[in-house]
């Protein structure tokens, strides 16, 4: 074979391919083309019935809150995975408020034995949706598939259980709750601290403070926080316990942070030497909440230490000590002989006097 | 090789190129597919559930830099004193500006100078005063030399008090609850160190104080074009990256950052022009480099809209500029590539950008020439030639059509069907013509980064037409 047929060869071969790859570019977009004009037309058609939904429903659920449910209409088959979101909807609008008669009407549509069905057949989205309806009816009868979830692989799942069992029984159901919180690594901070405080404190902070105080020390820090979200703080002395025995700079730094007992403050007293800067940080703005005159000097030597946050929250703290006014506060900064105490002390001066 | 075999050759490489290039696209959509559909799963089931209760999201520090934006900043200002977030400060800072921001900003807020201890912990310009007003505790204002963008930023990141620090274009439009969105991963994950949104484009939409109300499509061509490109670029460019953690923009007009990780790898580079993804990768490959745990992420929820150039030059400048940033952001930080330890983010990410997005134009305009003066001297017939043209350009419709169809899965922004259809038309006719002129851009940015010129500031001529009426009304 010579060069050139070789050449109108390997031509041809090229645009053979180009060919095939025009022909599956053009199928390719007319495939999504019909994809995108399906998903619109669904998207159309799913608005459509939710505007009609809350058209129907919204009102009879505002009567039925008010206490008029003569008028209820039956509840269509079809109508029925609209008619849940929407009193969901309505529901969590109206937390804290007189929900009775709300799951009332949800009881009387079975509304319940429809949740269990989804619950056991249904795709994600609505397995989910039966969680939280269950809850929010708080329906005892899914208690121990409620339980059973807070196992599920899949956090969304275990983590939406564990807000319907707080919703059902609180008190018994944080027993199962909060041990779970040290084995599911996936369970976010955020949503964890969301679901306990739907709890009673009085529920909760006995059993966070024995978890907090026993974890291992890389648990300590997010428990410890957890017990602030919750507003265990007043409820229980862990924080000082913990704080007297720890050895971890971190979980010191939390309890520093947090800690609102007026008798740790000689424990507290003890880190404000601490080696590192966010000990001493913190150890300073607790002396501004717990402290006495006796701590101005301790603050005021770190005023010139050689950390800007640790100058800073000194000079804070300085300020929210009793018994000293402006005046004295000035006069004490125009005493200072190293500068950065001067300078920290006129700028948080300056940003109080904003206040 | 003669010049029969060259352009034999030519057309090999550039059909196995536009095949290559077809395949990782429609991986990275694959991905954003999965990704968006758990994402609105997720954001159905917290409609019925409630959100997250305030008390639990961190306090942030929105850091906004300023150059010459009198006409833009008091309206921004404003807005973002409005923002739906518990706990928050605006540190606005003043770059030197050489037109009236300083003054405008000073008179209409009534700040007055604040003896700040100022502590310089990332190097920057000389800073020359504070300002703050006592009404308005949540506004600071730095007035400073003139050092660029990110020189701005890293002051702004000294100054902030709060531990998560968002960067904000003075010109952006967010959202009220913009803040709460971006932060959802700091709350889902504490390994988080930066999360990005979407950003759209505003033009063509309604915005009243401040706020964009109402989506609406532009009728300068231009930006229905960009808005193509925007979705292009945020629904399946980077949300197809981000649950590999291999995210590598995080755009500047809005972003969250941990303030403590970026101080500890140097801040913002002042010496680059895109400084926003040239931090993101710098973080990457020095957190890697420490073993440090780490997640990067992307909201797709449109938090954040900005205005696209309507003129050509304008558009020319900002490609341009585009690309030299991303040039230099890649050359900087090679390290990555490959590296043992980098994962998708060295063996997929950081290839697929420099193949595709940072040399792709110098294929896809020699490509053009080649194809096109292989035609002209009778060396490719006018069958191939054809053919060869289809391709790239129903490879580029393809892209743009499986943008739209994200966005219909997802957000359906743009409600009205006319709408669709007038982006379904854009899509098409954004390849003839309009790409093409667009990789010229980017390859006259690749020259400009090979020859080295000076960074700058970006400037942008802005018709802001929404805000005009404002302004004026803030001037009297």
């Amino acid at each position: 074979m010579d060069i050139d047929s070789a050449s109108v060869i390997v031509t041809e071969q090229i645009t053979d391919i180009a060919i095939y790859s025009v022909i599956g570019l053009s199928l390719m977009v007319l495939a999504l083309i019909i994809q995108v004009v399906f998903l619109r037309l669904r998207y159309l058609s799913l608005d459509k019935q939710h505007v009609h939904s809350v058209k129907k429903w919204r009102p009879i659920l505002t009567q039925v809150l008010l206490g008029d449910s003569t008028d209820t209409p039956i509840l269509l088959r079809r109508e029925t995975c609209m008619f849940i979101e929407e009193w969901n909807r309505m529901f969590v609008s109206l937390r804290g408020d007189n929900l009775t008669p709300l799951q009332k009407l949800a009881t009387r549509f079975r509304i319940n034995y429809f949740a269990h069905n989804m619950l056991k057949k249904g795709r994600l989205r609505n397995r989910l949706l039966a969680i939280v309806t269950l809850g929010n009816m708080q329906e005892y009868s899914a208690w121990d598939d409620l339980i059973e979830l807070l196992n599920d692989p899949n956090s969304v799942i275990s983590l939406t259980a564990a807000r319907a069992l707080i919703q059902i029984d609180s008190e018994h159901a944080v027993e199962h709750i909060i041990p779970m919180i040290l084995k599911h690594d996936d369970w976010t901070w955020s949503n964890v601290a969301n679901i306990l405080r739907q709890a009673n404190p009085l529920h909760i902070c006995e059993h966070l403070a024995k978890l907090a105080a026993s974890a291992p020390v890389d648990k300590q820090p997010g428990l410890l926080r957890y017990l602030e979200a919750t507003h265990c703080l007043q409820l229980t002395n862990v924080i000082h316990e913990i704080l007297s025995a720890t050895k971890d700079d971190r979980v010191a730094s939390i309890c520093l942070h947090i800690i609102s007992d007026p008798a740790a403050l000689n424990e507290v007293r003890k880190y404000t030497s601490h080696q590192r800067w966010h000990v001493r940080m913190h150890a300073a703005s607790a002396l501004g909440r717990l402290g006495s005159q006796e701590d101005l000097l301790t603050l005021l030597e770190l005023t010139a230490d050689e950390n800007w946050w640790v100058r800073y929250r000194s000079a804070q703290a300085i300020t929210k000590l009793p018994k000293l006014s402006l005046a004295d506060l000035k006069e004490l900064r125009d005493k200072q002989k190293d500068k950065y105490a001067r300078d920290i002390l006129t700028h948080v001066l300056a940003e109080t006097e904003q206040l | 090789m003669n010049l029969e075999t060259f352009f034999l050759v030519s057309q090999w490489f550039f059909i196995s190129y536009f095949i290559l290039q077809a395949s990782c696209y429609l991986m990275l959509n694959f991905s954003a597919m999965i990704s968006i559909s758990r994402y609105m799963g997720e954001l159905s089931l917290s409609k019925i559930q409630g959100a997250a209760t305030a008390d639990v999201m961190p306090p942030i520090s929105l850091i906004v830099p300023a150059y010459n934006e009198e006409l833009t900043i008091i309206n921004s200002i404003q807005a973002l004193l409005q923002l739906d977030y518990p706990e928050y400060e605006i540190i606005v800072i003043n770059d030197g500006s050489t037109d009236n921001t300083f003054q405008k900003i000073i008179d209409y807020f009534e700040l007055k100078p604040f003896p700040e201890a100022y502590r310089q912990r990332l190097k920057t310009q000389p800073v020359k005063q504070f300002y703050t007003n006592k009404q308005r505790h949540k506004l600071r204002f730095i007035d400073k030399e003139n050092g660029g963008k990110a020189d701005a930023i890293n002051v702004g990141i000294n100054a902030s008090r709060y531990p998560l620090f968002c960067t904000v274009d003075a010109d952006s439009i967010l959202q009220h609850n913009s803040l709460q969105r971006i932060v959802q991963p700091f709350l889902d994950d504490p390994s988080t160190v930066a999360s990005g949104g979407t950003v759209r484009v505003v033009n063509g939409c309604s915005v009243k104080k401040g706020f964009m109300y109402k989506a609406g499509l532009p009728k300068n061509y231009l930006a229905l074009f960009q808005i193509v490109e925007y979705i292009r670029a945020f629904l399946f460019g980077r949300l197809g990256w981000s649950p590999m953690n291999a995210l590598l923009i995080i755009s500047g007009a809005f972003g969250l950052f941990h303030k403590e990780t970026v101080v500890s790898v140097g801040g913002y580079s002042a010496d680059t022009i895109g400084e926003d993804m040239e931090l993101v990768v710098r973080l990457h490959r020095l957190l890697r480099k420490r073993k440090q745990k780490y997640r990067i992420t992307f909201v797709p929820d449109p938090i954040c809209w900005t205005e696209a150039p309507e003129s050509l030059r304008v558009l020319q400048h900002q490609r341009i500029r585009w690309q030299r940033g991303l040039a230099e952001s890649l050359s900087k930080n090679m390290g990555l590539l490959f590296h043992p330890k980098s994962g998708a983010l060295g063996f997929l990410a950081f290839p697929f950008m420099m193949f595709f997005e940072w040399l792709g134009p110098v294929v896809e305009v020699f490509g053009y020439i080649i194809i096109t003066v292989g035609f002209a001297t009778d060396f490719i017939n006018l069958h191939t030639f054809l053919v060869l043209m289809g391709i790239a350009v129903g490879f580029g419709i393809l892209l743009s059509v499986t943008a739209l169809l994200l966005e219909e899965m997802s957000f359906h922004i743009y409600e009205r069907p006319v709408e669709l259809f007038r982006l379904f038309l854009a899509t098409i006719v954004e390849n003839f013509g309009y790409r093409q002129l667009n990789s010229v851009w980017r390859l006259i940015g690749l020259v400009q980064w090979v020859v080295g010129k000076k960074a700058a500031w970006g400037e942008m001529t802005r018709s802001s037409n929404w805000q005009k009426d404002q302004s004026s009304r803030a001037n009297d």
